[in-house]
């Protein structure tokens, strides 16, 4: 089989399984899977690369990410959010102005 | 996302990478915490894959400790630093040595593409290499492990 045409099925092999395919090509490796032997067993090394490789991953222990979480949180300000903070700081200094012209505006509905 | 959220989601992948390409705990514990203040310094301003960008951020950085320390990371670190639990199965041996006859890029590639699902587009842009370059690595090294993992595949 020609190098271009191997790699072609690799490379549709592997998107299938990170299925990162378009509908297109998903219908494409269907028909593939049914009618061409040759992809299939493309696939099927693909599965056994993928098996083996994701075995060797290292893993992340948990007492490792806590502590790398901790000492960025050291690294950066807690997130403000600018929106409240600025709503409160407005609040805190129209309030006590606006009092008296709320209470003026109910004795004149009220009364 | 928040940085959190992002942290929480590959965190575990930025280690993988690291152990995987340096083995020692402590430079990939400091490697990390620079790849993720990177991100909460200067956020990317449009992204489509998270992953891709930390992975490419923690490659550089390894790439500048390597250059600062003057080593050369041709060689793979010692299985048993990766994780203790890895030692006891033959067939990770096997897929230790088959990866040992590769070389970096082309090592890192096959890593790339198997263990953590990115794109020749995505390792492209990481290992600053042309993406036809990824790609014919990426057919080699398949092709080597191939015929090194024998009856295997």
């Amino acid at each position: 089989m020609a190098q271009t045409m191997e790699q072609s099925y690799q490379k549709l092999a592997r998107g299938y399984l990170q299925k990162s395919l378009c509908q297109q090509e998903q219908l494409t490796v269907y028909n593939l899977i049914i009618e061409d032997p040759t992809f299939r067993s493309i696939l099927k090394e693909e599965v056994t690369i993928l098996q083996q490789m994701r075995q060797i991953k290292p893993q992340l222990p948990k007492a490792l990410k806590q502590k790398i979480r901790r000492d960025l949180a050291g690294c950066y300000p807690p997130p403000v959010n600018l929106a409240a903070e600025i709503f409160t700081l407005v609040l805190q200094y129209t309030m006590p102005l606006l009092v008296s012209p709320l209470i003026n505006l109910q004795r004149r509905v009220f009364q | 996302m928040t940085f959190e959220q992002i942290y929480e989601c590959y965190a575990d992948s930025v280690y993988a990478y690291l152990k995987f390409k340096l083995g020692n705990d402590q430079v990939v514990e400091d490697l990390m915490q620079e790849t993720f203040l990177a991100l909460y310094q200067r956020p990317p301003d449009s992204i489509d894959s998270y992953k891709a960008w930390l992975l490419r951020i923690a490659h550089h950085k390894m790439v500048d400790w390597l250059r600062k320390k003057q080593l050369v990371s041709d060689s793979l670190p010692e299985l048993s630093s990766l994780d203790p639990a890895l030692e006891s199965t033959a067939d990770n041996l096997l897929v230790y040595e088959a990866l040992s006859t590769l070389d970096e890029d082309t090592r890192t590639i096959i890593y790339g593409l198997y263990v953590e699902n990115l794109r020749c587009k995505e390792l492209a842009v990481m290992l600053n290499l042309p993406e036809g370059t990824i790609k014919s690595k990426a057919y080699y090294g398949r092709q080597k492990l191939r015929s090194w993992l024998g009856q295997e595949v």
